[in-house]
Formats: C-alpha cells, structure tokens, sequence
C-alpha cells in the first residue's frame, strides 16, 4: 500500500487530497491519481499531463518519474510554486 | 491643465452641484469659477452646463449632454483583468472589483451604480489595456 | 523639465522640524542610473548621510520613493519603497510595499518624498501638491490608533476638512511604531513595508501617519503603445502557471507544502527543516477552509491576497513567512490561531516575520534554560496576548521588542538567534537551499529572503537546480538580486518576475528542457560570470522579458535586459557600499552557527550552508574586496558618484 497525498493547484482542481493505492512505479501512480481525479469529478477536463505537472517526492526525496515504489511508501505530489 | 468656465456661464450652480471633488464655487447668478489645485478633469461638470460655459483641459468648449444621454462604461469581460485602476479612480465610486464569474480566480470590474454614474469617462481613460469603453 | 515620461519630475524635502520643503534635485542622469525606488533611496541616502547616523537620530532621513511605472498602469506596478536607516540593523533598511501611497505620492506631484528632522510633537503629515500640513495627532486623537483605525480616521478628517470623499493614500504606523519596536512596521491599506523596523524610525520621529493626494497625472510617453504592451503583458501574467494560477489560486501560503516536500520549511526555530504538521497549516488547508476570495494590490492582475474572517470581520489573510514561522516555526499546528495572530500583528503594526522567528528564540532559550520567560513551543495560550504586550512593551513584551540578535547578547545562544545582521531571518530554511543560504548572510538589508536573490525558488520550489553544491550560487545570487533590485526600482512587484520563466518548465519537470535546465544551471557558473560582468551582452528583445519595452513605451527611456541587469548591480552595490561606510565587512555577512555547523540531516554532512567558500566566490563576482566592500574599480565601472550626477 502506498499512500499519496496531493498538494498545490492541483489538489485544488482534482479534488484529490490523499489516496491508498498499490502502484509499483510513479507512471503507474500517475494513472491511478488521474482515475481518482476522474471520480471526484467526473467532467474535469484533466489528463495525465496535469498529474505529471507534480513534483513526486517518495520517503521525503524527489524521485524522477521512471522510479518504482514499494509497499509502505509515502508519496506527496507537488507542483512548482512561486511566492515571496 | 485644469478645466474652466467661461463668460458663458449664467451661475446656475448645476456645475458645481456635480463637481465631485469640490471644485467650482461661485455664488448664485454670477459666474463660477473652477480650482485648477482641485479640478480632476473628469469632465462631469462640463455634462451639465447648458450654456455651454466650459472649456475642458484643452481649452475646447464642451456639450451639453440631457442626462438620459450620459454615456455608461462598458467592461470588456474577457479583457479586463480586475487591476482596480478604474475602481480607484470613479470620482463617484459606482465601480467595483468583484470575481469574475466565469473564472473566480480573476477579477473585474463591474458598474455597481449606474445611476450614480457620471458618465464622466474617468474609467475609460485611466484603464491600462483599453478594457473600457463607454457606449 | 525631464525628457523622461513615468515621472513626475520632482522630489520633495520636508523638513519635520522646521515644517520647510524645498525640491530636491534629481537629474535624468540619475533617473537613468537609478530608475527609481530602492536604488533612488539607496542614492539619496548616500549623498546624505556620513555613516555615523544613528536610527533614532534627528539625522536619519525617511525616504519613501516611487518607480517610473508606478502609476502608469504596468501590470502589478503600484509599489513603493521606504529606505532610512534601520534601528534594527544600523545599516540601510529598505522595505517595498503594495497599497496605495506611491500611486497617489505620484498623483500629489512627487516621485519621492525625503523627510528629515523630527516632529516636535506627535503628528502627522498631509500632502495635497504643493500642500504640506502637519496636524497634530493627539488633538486630533489619531497617536496611539491601531493601522485600520488610524487610516480611517485620517480618511475621516480629511473627508471633513475638503468638503467631499478625497481620494488618498495613506501610510501610518500602529502602537509598535509609536513604542519604537525595532520591528515595526509602516502600512498602505492592508499592505506593510513590514521589514527591518521603519515603523520605529517614524515613531522616534514622532511621525504617525502620512496622507497623500493630489490631481496630477503620471505622463505616458506613448499611450497607444503602452496599452498595447501591457495587455500583451497582463495576458501573459493571466495564462503562467505561477502568476496566472497558483498565486492566485493559492497565495504565497501555497509554498508552504513545496517547502515542506524539499525540507526547506523551517520549523521549531530552524531546529529542522520539515514539520510533520505541515498539513493543518498549509496554504491548501488555507484555500479549502478559510478562504473567502483573492484580492490584489491596486494595479495588479495577479491577486495574491487571502482574505479570511477572524472574528466575523473579513481580513487579509496571511503570507507564507507568516504561516511558516508562526506555525512550524513555532509548533503550532491552529491555522485559525494564525489567521487571528496575523491580523493583530498588522494592526498592530509589527512585522510578522521578525515577531514570529523573536517568539521562536525566546521559547528555545527557555527550553535550554538561557532565559526564563515562560514561553515553550507549542504551548500557544500565552500568546494571543503576547502580541499587544510587545507592540505597548509590557512585561516580557519589552523584552521581546528589541528582536531576537540583542535578546541573544544578553541572554545568549547567538547559534540559534535566527537573524544575519539583526534582522531575523524568513521562513526559508537554507540548509537545504544553500544558495539560498549565501544570499541571506550577504544581503543588504539583513535575513531577507527576497533581497537575498530568492535562490530557494530555482533550488526548491521552482526549478530543481542542485541544491546542496556551491558550485554558481554566488553567481547566480548576483543576477537575481540585480534582477530583483531593478524590477522593484521601476515600482513593480517581483512576483511580475516568476513569468520570466516560460510555464513549461514549471508545469513539465519531467520535459527534457526542463531537466537539462536544471542540470545545465550550476554548470554554466562561467558563463553566468560573464554575463554578470558584461549584462549588455543580452542587448536583444526577449519575448519573454516584457520591463524593457514597457520602460521603452511608458517612459521613453533606452532599455535593454542587459542594461537592466547592470542598473540592479549599480543599485545594489550602491546600497552595500552605504553599508560598508555604517560598519559593514565581511563578518557581518554571517547566518546563525546552527545553519553553517550543524547538518539538517546528521546522516548528510552536505546539509548545512558552506557559506566561507560562497561567499568568497559572491565577493569575487561582484567585484568586493575579500573584506566585502565594493572596490574602487567596480564603483567607478558603475558610474557611481557622491552628489548630483
């Protein structure tokens, strides 16, 4: 079980907060947020695009989107932010 | 350049009546007189003058327009992007910024008070990207 | 007259002592050099002052200053800056606000106002053109008001006084101000220039509170092609991801879970630089439960401001430094506690950030028995009170007013005083953004995060650079901060700056070009080298960079990036050179033992800032001594002259 947690503008579009899937590798984690997003909100016009617009940072390091997952990881989904 | 009033004027006090800043004082039945240390140049006054007694900031002689012909800004919703220029400077703060409906993250501006408008065109000069038009 | 547009071509003296103005003499030379705001203060504060002023001196000077786009419509261009010297950090304190004064300083006539002296009593300032009355403020019970009481007042009075609703821009300060909190601030609106305790040299000054109108107009060199570029501009501010989207969207609160996600969010005093309750005090939580809408500076298409309601009214709502540092930074996981802490501190008139990170020294050296004041973090009952104690200095609040570097020369534990050169570091923790690091320790005004060069933006939040090697930090520091120093000095915000990255590389950062960017950056430190020696190489229109061509078409100024980038430098360097004459070297250029010895994470020793070696190298890029003060050579390479240039 890995468990996700979405951050930024996108959580705020989707809907997704936090998720419990079972993904072996982050395209495949990609797929499963963007089926939950399609849940949450069915007429969203989001794609995988959106998904991978995220940060993703396993066990507290950022890992590039080809990595795979175990059991036990906890993801978050972050995209880019600007303040000051 | 401030706006002014010429040997036209009957003092009827319609100008100063209307003036939002408090520019033009004069008594009644003599001729009035505008403050250039005051005077916004929003043209409001000029509106209202039946004798045609006002020179705007380019010394050109202004109409006389009936009420019920003011013109009335009119927001472009797809341009304006809810700046507040406009808003700040409505001498007579008839406009509002509020969310755009079709996109709440954006803002516009909206004409809260056309009744209280001037029609004075303030909105239309001072928008940054042309948003404004008044019809 | 000026063969400049954008300004208004006059800077005004007042004398608070004597109530005498006169112009001040500002050439199109200097317009060029300078371009306006930050630098133009940093200028005029050099040609007057000697280095010997003391912050609470009838000596110091007040400059409030306007860019040559404020007010002329540019996207986010309503800034304006307040440089004097800083009671906090004895050196120059510059601080950059939003609201509404500089648009309207400009409508009275001025591009900046300099205020010298000393009311001899409580008082405050009207300006109408050439008008300028000081009223008393205790007759007409104004000292002692809170900033929105103080601003409505005022509005009140002059309503009265005028015979009609008068447009104006107001800045005043709050009780912290009048009670020389070193931290205090000056506020426009709801806009604060928060940093490095203006509101204090207002206060000693007995100045509560300035008003601004006018009926002039900002000249527009061409009306027609100004228009056109800044609804070019604005649209492309609208479709960015970060100025069109998130800022929007989710306000500078929604940096709060990229920090925690690159372990650069400091929590419990900088203690460490993640917290495991981040969620309940991030700026998603913020967005979902509290928000009500966004809301934006006059001028400006972005509309980062929060609002939220604390006690059935609706108020700003807080900034990410606010959020970072009174939450985590403190252990406090209650965003309401926060949203109502943020609202008191403004009306109150402090800086949250120096508030924040003082309470947060306070509760570790009670925690390490340096200081016994009842204060422990996570324990947040005390504090609501705490706040109207500092701002009246009361009790423990007296104490807590003078900021976290002098609490630590009386009680101790400088390596956990989270403050270079005295003013308390933001909400950034450096250690996983070393760059980040560099630019706190060497920035002019002290731990700021902005005039530090914001590396954390390409080393965490927004790109990806390398964020634990030295290797072109200290280039890359020069660049932005002259970058920033010259957006800031047209009257712009700095956030117009995030679009000069094109969205891709925010919105793809698994885009071949997005990853080899990231690579490529800490590689090319020669390059950049080059370009910060040489910025009129960059001569050519970037369709991305839009402040060229509105300086082009607002004021009718010559302006190319490369020329822009070198007039930041010259600005810059300016102020660090002023620095240097108030006592600055290189040992001032100095972060907390806790950030450059202790490893974030023990079990990586890169996790700490290897500021010796980086700083070496900034010095060497920028063209200092080894002693951190600019040479004599690089003076002259950037025109820099005292007196009328």
């Amino acid at each position: 079980m890995v468990t996700v947690r979405v951050f930024g503008t996108f959580r705020l579009i989707s809907g997704v907060k936090r998720l419990e899937i079972e993904p072996t590798s982050v395209q495949e984690l990609f797929e499963l947020v963007l089926e939950e997003a399609k849940r949450i909100k069915p007429d969203s016009k989001l794609t995988i695009k959106d998904v991978k617009s995220c940060m993703v940072v396993v066990n507290g390091k950022r890992v590039k989107s080809d990595a795979a997952l175990c059991d036990g990881d906890e993801v978050m989904l972050v995209p880019a932010s600007g303040g000051g | 350049m401030a706006y002014k009033i010429t040997d036209r004027c009957k003092g009827c006090d319609d100008c100063a009546q209307i003036c939002p800043v408090m520019a033009i004082t004069g008594e009644m039945k003599e001729k009035h007189e505008i403050d250039p240390n005051r005077c916004i140049e929003c043209g409001a006054c000029s509106h209202v003058c039946e004798y045609e007694g006002i020179l705007d900031e380019n010394g050109k002689a202004c109409k006389f327009i009936p009420k019920e012909q003011w013109k009335k800004p009119v927001v472009d919703t797809k341009l304006c992007d809810g700046c507040g220029i406009c808003a700040e400077e409505c001498p007579v703060y008839c406009l509002e910024i509020v969310p755009n409906e079709e996109n709440p993250l954006h803002s516009i501006s909206v004409l809260k008070d056309p009744e209280v408008c001037h029609g004075c065109g303030v909105c239309e000069r001072h928008c940054p990207i042309g948003a404004i038009k008044m019809k | 007259m000026s063969k400049y547009s954008g300004y208004m071509d006059r800077v005004a003296k007042f004398d608070l002592t004597t109530g005498k103005l006169e112009d001040y003499p500002w050439s199109d030379k200097e317009k060029e050099l300078y371009l306006g705001g930050k630098m133009m203060a940093a200028k005029i504060l050099y040609d007057n002052l000697t280095g010997k002023e003391e912050a609470f001196s009838e000596e110091n000077m007040i400059v409030i200053s306007t860019g040559p786009l404020t007010g002329t419509g540019a996207p986010s261009s309503c800034r304006f800056n307040i440089s004097t010297i800083s009671p906090q950090t004895g050196i120059i304190a510059s601080s950059n606000c939003g609201g509404s004064f500089g648009y309207y300083l400009k409508k009275a006539g001025y591009d900046a106002l300099i205020l010298t002296g000393r009311c001899p009593e409580h008082s405050w300032l009207e300006i109408y053109n050439d008008s300028f009355v000081l009223h008393n403020a205790d007759n007409e019970d104004i000292w002692g008001k809170r900033v929105s009481e103080s601003q409505e007042q005022i509005h009140e009075i002059l309503d009265r006084d005028y015979g009609c609703r008068v447009k104006c821009g107001i800045v005043t300060i709050g009780p912290a101000g009048e009670n020389l909190v070193r931290y205090s601030g000056v506020f426009s609106q709801e806009r604060a220039a928060g940093r490095a305790g203006i509101g204090a040299v207002f206060g000693w000054k007995n100045l509560k509170a300035i008003a601004a109108a006018g009926n002039h107009k900002t000249p527009i060199h061409n009306p027609k092609k100004t228009m056109a570029w800044n609804k070019k501009w604005t649209n492309h501010l609208r479709n960015h991801p970060l100025t069109g989207d998130q800022l929007p969207r989710l306000g500078t609160a929604g940096l709060v879970s990229g920090m925690q996600a690159t372990k650069t969010l400091a929590t419990k005093n900088f203690n460490q630089g993640t917290n495991p309750e981040f969620e309940k005090v991030c700026g998603e939580t913020l967005a979902e439960d509290f928000n009500i809408t966004n809301k934006g500076c006059l001028a400006c298409p972005i509309k980062c401001t929060r609002t939220v309601n604390v006690d059935g009214k609706e108020v700003k709502g807080p900034e990410l430094e606010t959020l970072g540092l009174l939450g985590g930074g403190i252990l406090n996981s209650d965003l309401q506690s926060i949203l109502k802490w943020n609202y008191e501190l403004d009306e109150l008139g402090m800086d949250t950030i120096s508030a924040a990170s003082t309470l947060a020294y306070a509760m570790e050296a009670n925690e390490k028995g340096l200081w016994d004041n009842g204060l422990k973090f996570g324990e947040t009952e005390r504090i609501s009170s705490l706040w109207e104690d500092i701002a009246f200095r009361r009790g423990i609040g007296d104490e807590l007013a003078e900021g976290s570097k002098r609490l630590s020369e009386k009680y101790g534990g400088k390596e956990f005083a989270m403050h270079s050169k005295g003013l308390e570091l933001a909400a950034y923790e450096p250690r996983h953004s070393v760059g980040q690091g560099l630019g706190y320790a060497v920035a002019n005004r002290g731990g700021c995060h902005l005039n530090a060069g914001y590396l954390v933006f390409l080393e965490a939040l927004g790109l990806h650079i390398d964020s634990q090697t030295p290797k072109a930090k200290a280039e890359l520091t020069m660049l932005m901060q002259d970058l920033f120093e010259s957006i800031s000095a047209c009257g712009q915000c700095l956030f117009t700056g995030y679009a000069v990255f094109p969205g891709l590389v925010f919105t793809q950062p698994n885009h071949p070009l997005t990853v080899a960017l990231n690579k490529a950056i800490t590689k090319i430190g020669p390059i950049l080298s080059l370009v910060n020696k040489n910025p009129e190489i960059l001569f050519f229109p970037l369709s991305i960079f839009h402040y060229d061509r509105e300086i082009k078409y607002a004021v009718g100024m010559k302006m190319t990036l490369g020329k822009f980038i070198r007039c930041g430098e010259r600005g810059y360097t300016l102020e660090r050179y002023v620095d240097t004459l108030f006592g600055i070297t290189e040992k001032d250029d100095s972060l907390p033992a806790r950030l450059t010895n202790e490893p974030e994470d023990p079990k990586d020793e890169t996790t700490k800032v290897p500021l010796d070696k980086m700083k070496k190298a900034y010095y060497a890029v920028r063209g200092w001594s080894k002693e951190g003060v600019p040479t004599e050579a690089t003076l002259k390479k950037l025109g820099i002259k005292k007196g009328q240039q």
